[in-house]
């Protein structure tokens, strides 16, 4: 112990002292890398001797050193590079880019693994460029794009709204819930985070990970196979995403600044006939179709009125050009004592419309200590952040009339017509970890940490109504609590060229969570965001649910010579989630590589740098959100709406029953569980210009919940069972090319593209179809059906419209004509529905399969040109062959009596819209008092192509640099450009093909996406 | 150093190891598991509370709350449509299409009768009597054996009476005498269901008391041999095992427990529940928050202002049927139960008052006669009621004894028993002595007794002639089963051995 004392002691004089001590001549030289820049704050040492220097700004060194000393170069981002001492003169010792290198070193699960030993579908994405010049709410939205298989979609272009992220295609089945999506794992510096709260205790809708500032993120690992992903068990089934923070590094500190400003534009937004064309087209609707004695409002035929006499453009009055700022600033730097990382990050995202916004305000400080020698290592690591978005109460109606005076008419003096109120959803999240390595003998080390992460959802509401003069307030406060407790062993020895990697691991997590929420309708308005409690008119709930994980783990991985690779892992997951008899699942993988382009037949082969084959096949899980739902929940009943005791006492006394929804105790529910098998390829060429990877896979998931309905006579309404499967099978491209076109012109892409097929396999009740529909018995239009992908359309199937009577279907045998929706007469001019069971009456039961909503290709393009200081990126992505729905076009050209002056209208003269006979029309009449609207929810004459290419991002940057402007105050200036959500290349005829739900729809209440201009500037010093 | 380093970490790992299964026990704290739920003494009383809860829940019918397939807000008090509506006798003043839908037997495509249609919640009070006969008996944590014998025999009857309600409104029903039972159970025919509810009464009666503790609305309100025994006697009537029934009824009187109350005791029995002549029926109490307001107590609709919110009349029983269903009161108005069940109110009087009320009951003519024979405190605030809903009383089994007996052809018996009824309203004493017209005047009696009070139409159907007291029923509809209510679609979902009423599979 003394010694190790002493050691240390030692190890921090020769830091401090002047190396001269040992001296026999003093050497200066220079580190430099691969394109001749310097390189700060490279390590130095002389190998034998305690003599150490680190280069400063301008790479250089002093050090010394006697002739024929060996000195070893190292810094992180490079390789290490040992030189041997030989002349007098000045050394330069020039190192190589370590990222581009085979050495690369990615965090898989528990651990790290060098690139080209991992026999797993595994990828990753350096963050620190993207970052720099780009501005997003959260790192999922920047990952778009650049992984094969990773299906990235922005559905909304509110601040602050999560996207979805679907990793290797879709496996998640709901009766009831239209956008159910199977969420991946996220796992930060190792430890899993809460990534999203349960409907039941989402108290707001902000996007959960937006509070992770993407600046301190250093890069992002996405294991998107069963042998990567098992070792995390049963929540590894969507992918598990692996995200680690910037640490700091060798050298003097590293001062990083970023300041940036952007400018959201409004995008184009929904057609609306203005004004007289307004007036034109109402005066039309009732020339044609108005019955008898029934007249336009006066506001379209008082055209002398001035407070009609309007051409509002309500969408240009609430939707404005806002200001997004975004500033980072971080200290980081490393030394033998350990590292230290403390970041502040402050972003303000104004909303284009009204009343909207986010803002995240964060700071992270993550230090690390080497005590003993380096023989024990520890880690803490304290991230807080808040998020604040802003909305309006309820959905803020953006298309009135446009005859209607706006707001700021002095004829209005000011009357809001939109719906007066606030909401605000504040999300406070404190992650604390530590960490403690040791390590015990060569070779084998034991880790040990603890982590704790309070996430507490706020949400503040008031909303107002001039019409009922009535105001509610809701105030809701959620609070999550993970605690989590881990311990690894890994021996990693090295013998001849076997390589051995044993890793066995424990871990015991607990995730609480609870809601507090409060409510009031006043009588009056009052201007307050709090509840106040009037007496007997107030209504509060609170809700608590826990689960508790223990898991034991253990990867054990292997290769010969690095050639011949073979990786196994098993976990077993007990989760309180299940009932006793029930409680374990056990996840194993397998999987085998072979790096063919070691072998001596490869060895002249100079355009192959590198070449593997792998493949692999594991089991991992998914749970559900429900804690409690195994364990057979009773119920203690509540009041009834008169605040009786009718449903929980009889006789003064009360008891519990079964919980008749989803009580039944089921000690049968287990995990769902995904059979994953994957092979792989990854070749690069030229000296790794050229790269190429490629996976095919083959997801099956077993087992997904679903609530079958009990017989009556049970007592029970439903029970979940694991009762359906569906399979996803795909292929994965990838091609990086890294090209240096000379004169310091360099040009660098990454393409990929993956191709997803998704089929239902199994479904209860003998496989009978879902048609999906909410717990209010809403229908949304979408099917589960064996053989057919998930969440299909169901609609009627158009074919055109009925432009002669003959053309109307007549019962031979009865002589009766076909029967539209609703009973209705039909008549030229309306949608000609096919009658799929041939009864001469157009009802549900004649819906058919009519699209698939889930994308066949997704994928991104990026290209990089450098030249000099000056630097040119562009991202892109893509979808192609999806069917989208244009929900928002049907809801507005479905007309009622009440029509007139009621929202505005689009411009008909864009739509073929059928009036008269011969009209080649594409909709049918719009009649709007005929009996049955023909405008019909689930027609599929609204499905159209969802493909899209879309430019999503466009920097361009200039880099100062001490060598270009040896004034320049910093070590290092960057001044860059982007420009975000640039063009959409699409078929679709609504404004964007990616705002969509998942599911397909085309939400016309949803957010449209900003175009932003950021200029910003990122500083070293 | 190395030797305690590991040694910490092996015993972190033991640790680990130890408190692994607790760390797996996860339960709720805003309610209980089934693992928690049954404990003790506490827990096996609340669970037989709870059943009883559910069967009242049960008579005033399901909600959207209780099954999504079902629109309705809240429950109407389906026990009188089940009960009463489809006599004949009834009429809704205003026109209500729903009501009118239901006297004429149409059951079917009105979304506001097809909740009365499912017989979900009868099955959910057999599920939590089978749940407590499953679990109490394993309870021992201050529960003595006696009270345990007591509680059980109390589920049982419980079993056995939901089973027997569902029956008498369904006709054939499937029988569920299993917790967790989610086979697919076809229906049964009338008469095995009555046997097994004669079956179970006879297992609960020995553990039963005639008295529970507590008032007469506390102890009555449960399980009580009376209570099995008028119910192992409404069976065997079912089952035209007339012997039977005569005995089990004269059990009840035996025990001189029961007896008439007077004319003007009626109120109290009906307002109050606390009268000697309740044999069994559903607790309501509004001091200890056990009320109905505007939904789930048909009593708020045969009621309006003075004694409720309401301005117009939902129900009533028109003046002519009321005239030919009392034809003492017709004659001399002898019959003093018309002043009792009937009331006209002054709707002169502006709906902002306390309406008045007219010395004759009658006096609003054929439309407007409130049926008044349970009532609240005057209030046209609210609608809250908390009468108990009567299910047997001592009058309902003596005329059940006097049909039984007549029909087993002992005439003087009978006629003793319908006379104490008719004495007791004031109406001469029944004197003919041919079995027939004893029958037959017994059945008057009953009419007359319990008008409201959901037996007529179980009374007609047990005897197959309802169709001759409601129009829209024919004689052959009747035999194929038109008197029971259709099963609700929701009863066929996964299960393939569901069978719907042969009448309803033609009449929609």
């Amino acid at each position: 112990m003394k010694a190790l004392i002493k050691g240390a002691c030692f190890l921090f004089a020769v830091l401090i002292l002047p190396v001269s001590v040992f001296a026999q001549s003093v050497v200066t030289g220079k580190v430099i890398d691969q394109k001749g820049e310097s390189v700060i704050g490279a390590t130095i040492k002389v190998k034998g001797k305690k003599n150490v220097a680190v280069t400063d700004v301008a790479g250089a060194f002093r050090l010394s050193l006697s002739i024929g000393d060996t000195v070893l170069c190292t810094s992180v981002g490079f390789q290490a590079r040992e030189v041997i001492y030989k002349s007098a003169a000045d050394l330069t010792i020039k190192l190589t880019d370590d990222s581009k290198a085979l050495g690369e070193v990615l965090v898989v699960g528990y651990k790290t693994q060098a690139k080209q030993e991992i026999t797993g579908s595994v990828a990753s994405v350096k963050m620190d460029k993207i970052t720099e010049t780009q501005s997003a709410e959260s790192f999922e939205s920047l990952l778009q794009g650049r992984i094969a298989g990773v299906n990235i979609q922005l559905n909304s272009g509110e601040p602050g709204a999560s996207p979805a992220i679907i990793i290797r295609g879709l496996a998640a089945v709901s009766r009831d819930d239209a956008s159910a999506i199977s969420e991946p794992l996220y796992v930060v510096d190792g430890i899993p985070i809460i990534s999203k709260t349960s409907s039941e205790f989402a108290i707001t809708s902000t996007n959960v990970l937006a509070d992770l500032n993407p600046s301190d993120i250093e890069d992002v690992v996405v294991l998107k196979d069963a042998s990567a992903a098992a070792i995390y068990g049963s929540r590894a089934a969507n992918g598990v995403i692996l995200i680690t923070t910037k640490k700091g590094k060798t050298g003097k500190p590293q001062i990083n600044l970023n300041i940036r400003t952007g400018v959201n534009f409004v995008p184009q937004l929904l057609d609306v006939a203005g004004g007289n064309k307004e007036r034109e087209q109402v005066t039309r609707l009732y020339d044609l179709y108005a019955p008898y004695g029934t007249f336009m409002p006066a506001m379209y035929t008082d055209v002398t009125n001035p407070f009609y006499n309007n051409s509002s453009d309500w969408q240009g009055y609430l939707y404005n050009t806002s200001i997004t700022q975004d500033y980072n600033s971080s200290i980081r730097g490393a030394g033998d004592f350990g590292q230290y990382s403390i970041s502040l990050g402050y972003m303000d995202n104004q909303g284009i419309l009204f009343n909207t916004g986010f803002k995240r305000y964060s700071t992270m400080a993550s230090t690390t200590f080497n005590a003993l020698n380096k023989k024990l290592i520890i880690n803490n690591t304290l991230a807080v952040s808040r998020t604040d978005q802003t909305r309006n109460p309820g959905t803020l109606e953006t298309n009135y009339s446009s005859l209607l005076p706006l707001p700021n008419d002095p004829q209005v003096q000011g009357a809001e017509i939109y719906l007066p109120g606030q909401n605000s959803s504040v999300n406070d999240r404190v992650r604390f970890s530590t960490d403690a390595t040791l390590n015990l003998i060569k070779n084998l080390s034991y880790k040990a940490s603890l982590s704790l992460e309070y996430l507490r959802l706020m949400q503040d509401s008031f909303s107002s109504s001039r019409r009922t003069l009535r105001g509610d307030n809701k105030s809701g406060v959620g609070e999550n609590r993970n605690l989590l407790f881990q311990n690894t062993l890994t021996y990693a020895p090295t013998f001849g060229g076997h390589k051995v990697s044993l890793l066995v691991g424990q871990s015991a997590e607990r995730l609480e969570s609870k809601t507090t929420t409060v409510n009031n309708v006043a009588s009056a308005p009052t201007l307050s965001e709090t509840v106040n409690w009037p007496i007997g008119n107030s209504i509060g709930s609170s809700n608590y649910t826990a689960n508790s994980l223990m898991s034991f783990f253990s990867r054990f991985d292997y290769s010969y010579k690095e050639k011949y690779l073979v990786g196994a892992s098993i976990r077993t997951d007990g989760s309180s989630k299940f009932g006793t008899a029930n409680r374990w699942g056990v996840f194993p993988s397998v999987s085998a590589g072979w790096n063919f382009s070691k072998e001596s037949i490869f060895e002249n082969v100079d355009w192959l740098s590198s070449g593997k084959i792998r493949g692999s096949y594991g089991l991992s899980g998914t749970t559900w959100d429900n804690d409690y739902l195994a364990l057979g929940i009773m119920n203690g009943g509540s009041l009834d709406q008169y605040n009786s005791l009718i449903e929980i006492a009889y006789g003064g006394v009360s008891g519990f029953t079964p919980t008749w929804y989803d009580g039944f105790r089921n000690e049968n529910l287990t995990w769902v569980k995904t059979s994953m098998s994957n092979i792989g390829l990854d070749v690069s060429f030229f000296n790794n210009k050229v790269e190429f990877i490629f996976d095919a896979y083959e997801k099956l998931t077993k087992g997904l919940l679903l609530t079958t309905a009990l017989p009556t006579t049970s007592g029970y309404n439903e029970v979940y069972r694991n009762a359906a499967n569906v399979l996803n099978r795909g292929l994965e491209f990838t091609v990086n090319t890294n090209l240096n076109l000379g004169r310091g012109l360099t040009w660098s892409t990454g393409l990929n593209f993956a191709y997803n097929k998704n089929r239902v396999i199994s479904l209860p009740d003998g496989n009978a179809d879902i048609i999906k529909t909410s717990t209010s018995g809403q229908d949304f239009g979408s099917i589960v059906r064996v053989g057919a992908p998930l969440n299909g359309f169901f609609f009627y199937q158009s074919q055109g419209i009925y432009q002669t009577e003959s053309q109307i279907p007549v019962d031979p045998k009865t002589g009766a004509r076909l029967i539209g929706l609703q009973n209705k007469t039909l008549a030229v001019g309306d949608r000609n529905f096919r009658d799929q069971n041939g009864d001469y009456f157009i009802n549900v039961s004649d819906r058919v399969y009519s699209g698939d909503p889930n994308p066949k290709w997704t994928g991104g393009f990026t290209n990089d040109f450098n030249y000099k200081g000056f630097g040119l990126n562009v991202v892109s992505t893509f979808v192609i062959g999806r069917d989208i729905v244009n929900t928002a076009l049907l809801n507005r050209l479905r007309l009622a009596k009440d029509f007139a002056g009621a929202t505005s209208l689009p411009n008909f003269d864009n739509y073929s819209i059928w009036e008269k006979s011969g009209d080649n029309a594409k909709y049918p009449t719009l009649n709007p008092w005929a009996d049955a609207s023909q405008i019909v929810n689930y027609d599929s004459e609204y499905v159209e192509d969802g493909s899209y290419f879309k430019i999503k991002a466009a920097t361009l940057s200039y880099n100062f640099t001490k060598k270009i402007i040896p004034r320049l105050p910093f070590d290092r200036m960057r001044v860059y450009c982007t420009m975000d959500n640039v063009v959409t290349f699409q078929k679709y005829s609504g404004p964007d093909a990616e705002l969509v739900t998942v599911d397909g729809f085309d939400n016309s209440g949803g957010y449209p996406m900003r175009r932003m201009l950021l200029f910003g500037v990122s500083i070293g010093l | 150093m190395k030797n305690k380093v590991i040694a910490t970490f092996l015993l972190v790992l033991i640790l680990a190891e130890t408190s692994c299964k607790k760390w797996l026990d996860e339960t709720p704290i805003n309610t209980v598991t089934e693992e928690q739920a049954w404990k003790n003494g506490a827990d096996a009383e609340g669970a037989v509370a709870a059943a009883f809860a559910i069967f009242r829940r049960a008579l005033s019918g399901l909600t959207k709350e209780d099954t999504p397939s079902t629109t309705r807000n809240g429950s109407w008090g389906d026990y009188y449509f089940w009960g009463d509506s489809r006599s004949g006798d009834w009429i809704t003043p205003n026109n209500d299409g729903d009501w009118n839908a239901g006297f004429q037997n149409h059951l079917i495509q009105r979304t506001e009768l097809e909740p009365m249609t499912n017989w979900r919640l009868f099955y959910r009070a057999i599920e939590q009597c089978n749940l407590v006969l499953e679990k109490i008996p394993e309870i021992t944590d201050g529960l003595t054996d006696e009270r345990k014998a007591q509680l059980l025999a109390e589920a049982r009857f419980m079993r056995a009476l939901s089973h027997f309600y569902a029956a008498r409104v369904w006709g054939d029903i499937p029988i569920n005498l299993k917790a967790r039972n989610v086979d697919a159970l076809g229906r049964e025919p009338l008469n095995t269901v009555m046997r097994m509810v004669v079956n179970e009464v006879d297992m609960a009666l020995p553990n039963l008391l005639w008295e529970n503790k507590g008032t007469i609305k506390e102890s009555r309100s449960r399980g009580t041999r009376g209570a099995a025994l008028a119910l192992k006697a409404h069976a065997l009537m079912w089952l035209k095992d007339y012997q039977g029934a005569s005995d089990a009824i004269k059990q009840i009187m035996d025990s001189n427990n029961y007896r008439l109350a007077t004319i003007d005791g009626l109120r109290t029995m009906f307002d109050t529940g606390e009268s000697a002549e309740v044999i069994f029926e559903m607790y309501y109490d509004k001091s200890k928050g056990e009320y109905s307001d505007y939904y789930g107590h048909i009593m708020t609709y045969y009621l309006t202002n003075p004694y409720t919110s309401r301005g117009e009349l939902s129900l009533a029983v028109p003046k002519s049927k009321i005239l030919e269903i009392y034809p003492d009161y017709a004659r001399d108005k002898s019959d003093k139960r018309v002043n009792e069940f009937f009331q006209s109110i002054d709707f002169s009087v502006s709906s902002s008052e306390l309406r008045p009320i007219f010395a004759d009951p009658l006096q609003n003519g054929e439309r407007a006669i409130m049926f008044a024979k349970f009532r609240k405190v005057k209030d046209r605030t609210y609608n809250l009621m908390d009468a108990p809903v009567p299910i047997f009383r001592y009058a309902d089994v003596l005329l059940l004894k006097a049909e039984a007996d007549a029909r087993l052809g002992r005439v003087s018996e009978a006629l003793e028993n319908l006379n104490k009824v008719r004495t007791r309203a004031g109406i001469p004493t029944f004197t003919r002595d041919d079995a027939p017209v004893v029958i037959e005047e017994v059945l008057a009696e009953r009419r007359r007794e319990l008008i409201g009070e959901f037996h007529r139409v179980y009374d007609l159907v047990r005897l197959g002639r309802l169709h001759e007291f409601n129009s829209y029923i024919t004689e052959q509809g009747e035999k194929d089963g038109a008197g029971f209510f259709p099963v609700s679609d929701e009863a066929f979902a996964n299960n393939p051995n569901m069978e719907q009423t042969y009448y309803w599979q033609f009449n929609q």
